[in-house]
């Protein structure tokens, strides 16, 4: 996994989660700061997850950054459409992807 | 190129006929979700429907029928909505039934070789309307703190036995490594995990609901138990288990049959089951000839040889007839299919009359010729509209009648020995004989003077002024029906098909409209008889009786010729003057009594030669029809026969009937009718 990989990079901490459930399972477990979603997970969609997480009240201002290699318009619209905060594409620059997140932590 | 275009040719076909399948399953699928109304979403179901709308969309893109694509694609937004949220919208299910409408007139135009409407529309108002369903989803999780995602409930196959499971993971057991991956892992080695559902519960926590089908023997380790897995056992036995969201059905183990399932069946080309039809007809008329031969060998032969000879023969067409009997089988479609479309037609009905219509159904397992069947959709939703609309009365005006608030609509089915009768009956306001007379008059369809006593008239004379082209009792036409061509439709198209319109109305307590209609069109059994040197044939149901003609017992009954039989008054028609073939003198003539309880008619004839299987050869060309004849057929002699259509013979009767029955309502003459003496008198 590329982003397990990530884990300290820019002073942001990251955790791993394997599979759709095992983000769900983290994300109400411990207090998440932001979630990076990839959309091509093996159990459930990624959008999926997005959806569960934006009918959550608690975690409905959670920022979500979709994380996908799918760049077409229909999917960024659907991503937006279902509450993610930001739609990006792979491939990415670990870099360049933190300094695209910052600015949504430092809202949150 | 041109192989590449036969082979498109015929996947299209398959894709048309794919469709409708599929069109099915969502229609059915639809009303089923609508009749679950707000509760939880049955997700074998919804799965039915999402796989049902995805093979759509594939197939479509596959014939580049983009429109079509589009649109099950924005269907299957709604569907995955749905099952995000477990529990379908009004909005959402509006929006999957305008969506199947579409779909099927895109689907429906590329058929015709037309454009297909644009989608666009559609498809920007379904992403309004799944936006919507994404904020009541989170309006109802806020309420109810529980916005539970069904995730793998898409995937459940019906006839699975599903073991529930739950999983509540925590801060304390994610330190000794216990996640829901480790859960899932534990589960998948049980068994097949077939739906995954995380609940959120109101403390704040989140429990994962796990659907697993066992494998044969394996069960969950106890000690799982203390690392908040919780399960209760449920035994099922061979019911259905209904569990929040999940229903499932127990695997039929031991049962003998199986049910057709698509593993089973094998899609046959219409064509090439006519074909063998015609095959099998070819068969038929040489066994006949060789019946014929059979018999005039009788005197060369040595009576061993002749008997053996005479049972190969028998044998042969015992064999036969299974053969023909097995091919039209294969022709034959559940009749049940056809009132589906009904129930989904009602709807639209039920919204436009703004009237509550249930539909009771009754014999849908009666099998029809898919032919039939196909022709017989468009006269079905004629007549069930027109008892929407016309039969059932306002909901206020049952009530003050005494009848229950709502309408009902039966649909049934049955088989009559070769006759398939279908009803559509209604328990709704009848039919006003003087209200139809009245309007048929001011239409010119009647003379003004008649109309008071129309209602004396039998309900022969009542459908024929509603099947009269241009009649309707409406001045203004409403969605649903009253354009006032439909009934001549309906009639003209179950008459095309060999059959027949009934009507009886009971004004006050409803309307039932009877269709009678031939099993299959192909091969029948039929009375072969001589007039002059023609052979002809008519279809043994059509026959009520054959007496000897005794032209002692005919009176003339101006300038035409009546037969007192059985204390009724028969006209006769001569067939020998109808179709100008002369008798030959000295022939001993028989009459076939033909027609319903209502109309009866004597067919005059001469020679009768025997029963015989024939096969029907339509006359469709309107060149070379002759009214009174429905087809051709070859004959065991190898002479060609036409094929008498006892139905329309019976009508030429009965118009003169009506017509004599109106010119003499005002006199105290019997009500007799007159036969017809020739085709210009029939037809004119």
């Amino acid at each position: 996994m590329i982003i397990a990989s990530l884990s300290t990079i820019g002073g942001l901490s990251f955790e791993q989660a394997v599979s759709g459930l095992e983000a769900i399972e983290r994300i109400t477990l411990s207090s998440v700061d932001l979630v990076v979603l990839d959309l091509n997970m093996p159990d459930v969609h990624g959008l999926e997850v997005l959806r569960f997480i934006r009918g959550q009240q608690a975690l409905r201002d959670l920022p979500v950054a979709v994380l996908t290699t799918r760049g077409d318009e229909d999917s960024r619209a659907a991503a937006l459409r279902d509450g993610a905060t930001i739609y990006l594409t792979k491939p990415f620059v670990p870099t360049t992807l933190v300094s695209q997140l910052k600015p949504f932590l430092q809202v949150a | 190129m041109t192989g590449g275009g036969r082979f498109f040719d015929e996947f299209i076909d398959d894709y048309f006929s794919e469709c409708d399948e599929h069109l099915e399953t969502v229609r059915r699928t639809l009303l089923a979700l609508e009749e679950a109304g707000g509760s939880a979403v049955d997700p074998v179901r919804l799965h039915e429907l999402s796989r049902a709308l995805h093979t759509l969309k594939g197939l479509s893109g596959m014939v580049g029928l983009s429109a079509a694509e589009e649109v099950a694609h924005a269907m299957e937004d709604c569907v995955r909505a749905i099952a995000s949220t477990g529990f379908a919208s009004p909005e959402l299910t509006e929006s999957l039934f305008a969506g199947e409408a579409l779909l099927d007139s895109c689907i429906a135009s590329h058929r015709a070789g037309n454009a297909a409407p644009s989608p666009g529309p559609y498809v920007d108002r379904i992403r309004d309307v799944v936006a919507m369903a994404g904020n009541q989803v989170r309006t109802r999780a806020i309420e109810e703190s529980a916005g539970a995602i069904t995730i793998d409930a898409l995937s459940i196959e019906a006839d699975t036995q599903v073991q529930r499971f739950a999983f509540t993971p925590s801060a304390e057991l994610a330190q000794r490594g216990v996640g829901v991956e480790l859960v899932r892992q534990r589960l998948g080695a049980i068994g097949h995990i077939v739906a995954t559902t995380p609940r959120v519960l109101a403390t704040g926590g989140v429990v994962f609901e796990f659907g697993v089908a066992l494998r044969d023997g394996m069960s969950p380790d106890e000690s799982w138990r203390g690392d908040g897995l919780s399960w209760e056992w449920i035994v099922p036995v061979r019911a259905e288990i209904k569990s929040v969201g999940m229903v499932v059905h127990a695997p039929k183990r031991g049962t003998g049959s199986v049910s057709p399932t698509a593993s089973n069946v094998v899609r046959v080309d219409l064509a090439r089951l006519d074909e063998l039809m015609r095959m099998v007809g070819e068969l038929v008329v040489t066994r006949a000839r060789l019946g014929e031969s059979v018999t005039h060998a009788s005197g060369g032969l040595s009576s061993n040889a002749w008997d053996d000879l005479n049972e190969v023969n028998e044998t042969l067409e015992r064999q036969l007839r299974s053969i023909r009997e097995g091919v039209m089988r294969i022709r034959l479609v559940p009749i049940g299919e056809v009132f589906e479309r009904m129930r989904f037609a009602m709807r639209d009905i039920a919204r436009e009359t703004g009237k509550a219509i249930h539909l009771e159904f009754d014999g849908q397992s009666t099998e029809i010729d898919k032919l039939v069947v196909d022709r017989m959709l468009e006269p079905l939703l004629h007549l069930v509209r027109n008892a929407a609309s016309h039969g059932i009365e306002p909901r206020a005006d049952r009530v003050a009648a005494g009848k229950a608030a709502d309408g009902t609509i039966a649909l049934r089915a049955r088989a009559a020995g070769d006759r398939i009768v279908i009803e559509v009956e209604d328990d709704g306001a009848g039919i006003d004989g003087r209200k139809v007379a009245r309007r048929a008059s001011e239409l010119s369809l009647l003379p003004p003077s008649d109309a008071r006593s129309v209602e004396a008239l039998p309900p022969d004379a009542l459908l024929d002024i509603i099947c009269a082209p241009g009649f309707s009792t409406r001045d203004t036409a409403d969605m649903a029906s009253g354009r006032g061509v439909g009934m001549a439709v309906v009639r003209s198209a179950i008459r095309g098909l060999g059959g027949e319109l009934f009507v009886d109305s009971v004004l006050g307590q409803g309307t039932r409209f009877t269709i009678e209609l031939p099993l299959t069109l192909m091969i029948a059994d039929a009375l072969i008889l001589e007039i002059g040197d023609q052979a002809m044939a008519i279809p043994q149901i059509a026959l009520r009786e054959i007496v000897p003609f005794d032209r002692t017992a005919v009176t003339q009954f101006e300038n035409n010729e009546v037969l007192s039989h059985r204390g009724r008054v028969v006209p006769l028609v001569d067939l020998s003057v109808l179709f100008k073939f002369p008798s030959r003198p000295g022939v001993a003539r028989h009459v076939l009594i033909v027609g319903s309880d209502h109309h009866l008619a004597g067919l005059v004839v001469d020679r009768i030669l025997g029963l015989r299987e024939i096969v029907v050869h339509p006359v469709t060309d309107p060149l070379i029809a002759v009214p009174g004849v429905s087809g051709a057929t070859e004959l065991p002699d190898g002479r060609v026969g036409l094929i008498l259509d006892a139905a329309a013979l019976v009508r030429g009767t009965r118009d003169r009937h009506s017509r004599a029955a109106v010119r003499h309502l005002s006199s105290p003459t019997p009500n007799m009718t007159p036969a017809l003496t020739s085709p210009e008198h029939v037809w004119s």
